[in-house]
């Protein structure tokens, strides 16, 4: 039977009323940024070495970030997606944990555990001589604890609506466990990956609380983007409009870009 | 029909956002809105219950932060009926746009101190002491007062200090000392009272350290101006005055 | 040279129970309902299940032993596995899918490409190297999948509902070509379906599972017989 024309148009009006006002609401702070923005001084304060500070700092320490979640993220998400362990259902909440934890939280904790006096920080430092607060290592720390669960139930999600056949097939082709994993299960969940990926960066570079309370806030040393615009915001508001600006720009066109070309599988009703 | 469902629909999310937002007071009670200096959160909570047992019928509600950060609220229009601000400066941001009821008025002042770990185990004396590179020196951005008071101080000592963080407010040095992550900075006397003994306190000589002066004054919008007013000059009475000396506070 | 299964298989609640023994002579099919063990009896010759009890052994050398607790990889078995729909490799091209098995005993690709060329002559598939496998029909996966097992000249080739998913024209013709690989390949052929045309048609023994139990074992023609 043929649907008439008028049938498929027709919308739920409520729903799309609803929607509407939730548009609204998302894009309506990033206009009155633009109508806020002094555009004619955008290329002096650009230049300004503190801005320039935190824009360098902030892609550092958030790729450095992403590279680490990779490192140690991914193991963790093929073994709690594959081998039935005890304890696996903890650590999984622990990740949905740390997600939620209001960052500054994360912060104190991190303090209080590898500060100079903390729990393992204590004997970091009269073991080693070595001091995380104030350091852009911390910086990268903080980072990863707020982005790593990001990466991790990403991947494990991804790993989960595997088929595991394509890899029995290859391991009776004759493939090692790491060359299977390298070249079939790795390159299946590419999705998931760059997803994950994408948001435990998108994440990383948006860090505040865990950063200033554990890292500190020094420019060029821990003053990450999000940091130098509060500190701009009460003696240079018009800095701090720019670098709002500029964040924005950085993560919509990061994201852009990778829409297209991996992000676009998710309509294929693959996670995330 | 269609537009009864979303005039339904679009009320839903106005009603629930006008609920959130400030409710009226009854009419019995008043509250009273202090936006103070973060320095002053022991002294001003004790005030505030002294304030309300002699004021039956007023509340006292504090919001504190550093000087900088709420003169930027009661610029953007946050309902305070009351600022006290740590340093002028961040007063007269206020002041000069108009949003004064009346001339502000100093009501206490304060003299900054370093502070060190307990038992100051780095044996720092001086502010000489604080050059030393290795040493983790914290303070808050110039904005903040206790930023600008350090960097004055330091100026007129002819010492040169260069800090490994910015704090948001003088708690946050506070914080960093007594946990161990810093080894030193330089705070209100106040402070140091306030700490008991959870950090130690070391004189800055009188010729290099600065008066810190207190400005508190009536928001020209609030609703409560006459509450607002015997605050003010409760805390300019002797009572209010001694509350403040014994948290380390000067008569202004 | 035999291939002898006499072995158990517990997953779960379910048994497999089996003792039976290949010669390289014969093509099976091992029938049985869905749930019967078949695929778990494929599963454990390729080495992708440890049996619970007894032993597996191929042309002598044991592949699997619970009690003294021998167990070869399925990295190190002989087996070529061919599934249903074939399960090539969707991020590789058809190539890659077929050398795959080379380049995993890291054989050189120009190498293991030249080693690749009868097959891919064989089961005419010079056109397809450069494509995806999504590109591919039905019948074509299928082909590729053969030749992706066979390129490691396995001594056991298992074949897992190689014609489920395809249409009844394209399992006449797939059919027709199975029979002529199974023809040439020298070395154990087991191949599992639930079809009885497939059965009938491209094998010399039938083994017949239910509830992980064997319940019939005779040459085609007897089966044939006995419908």
């Amino acid at each position: 039977m043929r649907q008439s024309p008028r049938h498929r148009q027709r919308l739920p009006w409520p729903i799309l009323a609803i929607a509407l006002l939730a548009v609204a609401f998302i894009l309506s702070p990033f206009i009155g940024l633009l109508w806020r923005t002094p555009w004619s001084k955008f290329t002096d304060i650009v230049s300004e070495q503190e801005i320039r500070d935190a824009l360098w700092l902030s892609l550092k320490t958030s790729l450095m970030t992403a590279i680490v979640c990779f490192i140690f993220g991914v193991p963790l998400a093929w073994l709690l997606a594959r081998v039935n362990f005890p304890g696996r259902r903890f650590i999984r909440a622990l990740m949905t944990l740390s997600m939620v934890l209001p960052p500054v939280v994360g912060g104190i904790a991190l303090l209080y555990t590898f500060g100079r006096r903390g729990l393992i920080g204590q004997y970091l430092d009269s073991w080693f001589g070595i001091r995380l607060p104030f350091t852009t290592t911390a910086v990268v720390m903080a980072q990863c604890f707020v982005a790593m669960p990001f990466l991790v139930l990403s991947v494990e999600a991804g790993l989960r609506q595997l088929d595991t056949r394509f890899e029995d097939v290859a391991r009776t082709l004759g493939g090692s466990r790491w060359y299977v994993f390298r070249r079939v299960t790795l390159p299946s969940i590419k999705p998931s990956l760059i997803a994950g990926l994408v948001l435990a960066w998108a994440r990383a570079l948006g860090e505040f609380g865990a950063t200033i309370t554990f890292a500190g806030n020094l420019p060029g040393t821990t003053q990450t983007m999000p940091l130098a615009t509060y500190a701009a915001l009460d003696s240079n508001p018009e800095s701090a409009l720019i670098l709002s600006l500029v964040m924005v720009a950085v993560a919509f066109s990061i994201l852009i870009v990778l829409r297209d070309r991996w992000l676009g599988r998710a309509d294929q009703g693959l996670p995330l | 029909m269609f537009a009864r469902h979303v005039l339904v629909s679009a009320l839903v999310p106005i009603m629930l956002f006008s609920a959130c937002a400030s409710s009226p007071e009854s009419q019995e009670q008043t509250t009273l809105e202090v936006y103070a200096a973060s320095s002053l959160a022991m002294p001003f909570a004790e005030a505030g219950v002294a304030f309300e047992k002699e004021h039956p019928g007023v509340k006292v509600q504090f919001n504190l932060g550093a000087s900088s950060d709420l003169a930027r609220f009661v610029q953007e229009g946050a309902p305070a009926d009351v600022f006290a601000s740590a340093d002028i400066a961040n007063m007269d941001k206020v002041e000069t746009q108009d949003l004064l009821d009346s001339q502000s008025v100093i009501f206490a002042t304060n003299y900054l101190e370093i502070i060190v770990e307990k038992g100051n185990p780095l044996n720092i004396l001086s502010l000489e002491d604080l050059t030393d590179p290795d040493l983790i020196f914290v303070t808050t951005s110039p904005d903040v007062p206790i930023g600008k008071y350090t960097a004055e101080v330091l100026k007129k000592a002819g010492v040169s200090v260069t800090p490994d963080s910015f704090e948001s407010n003088v708690k946050g040095i506070m914080l960093k000392v007594a946990s161990g992550e810093a080894d030193a900075g330089i705070v209100y006397h106040s402070e140091v009272v306030a700490s008991d003994g959870q950090v130690k306190g070391v004189q800055i000589p009188t010729e290099f350290n600065i008066v810190a002066k207190y400005p508190i004054g009536i928001i020209k919008n609030s609703a409560n101006k006459n509450q607002a007013q015997e605050f003010i000059d409760f805390l300019l009475s002797p009572k209010g005055q001694a509350l403040l000396t014994q948290y380390g506070f000067k008569t202004p | 040279m035999t291939l002898d299964a006499c072995f158990a298989l517990t997953r779960g609640s379910f048994e497999l129970d089996v003792d039976l023994s290949f010669n390289e002579g014969e093509v099976v099919a091992i029938m049985g309902p869905n749930g019967s063990g078949k695929s778990t009896f494929l599963h454990a010759i390729a080495g992708l299940l440890p049996v619970t009890s007894g032993c597996l052994v191929l042309d002598n050398q044991t592949l699997d032993e619970a009690t003294s607790e021998v167990f070869i990889d399925p990295t190190q078995r002989p087996v070529g596995i061919v599934f249903q729909g074939g399960l090539l490799f969707e991020t590789m091209t058809i190539l890659e899918n077929i050398i795959f098995g080379l380049r995993a005993r890291k054989i050189k690709r120009t190498e293991a490409t030249t080693q690749a060329q009868p097959l891919i002559k064989q089961f005419g598939l010079t056109e397809l190297l450069q494509r995806q496998p999504r590109e591919l029909s039905g019948g074509q996966a299928q082909r590729v999948a053969i030749a992706r097992a066979l390129i490691t000249k396995p001594k056991v080739l298992l074949l897992d509902e190689p014609m489920s998913g395809l249409d009844t024209a394209t399992r006449q013709l797939v059919r027709a070509e199975f029979r002529e690989v199974l023809a040439g390949f020298a070395g154990y052929r087991i191949l599992v379906t639930h079809d009885l045309d497939d059965a009938l048609s491209m094998s010399d023994r039938i083994i017949e599972l239910d509830h992980g139990k064997v319940i019939w074992d005779g040459p085609t023609s007897e089966y044939r017989g006995k419908l």
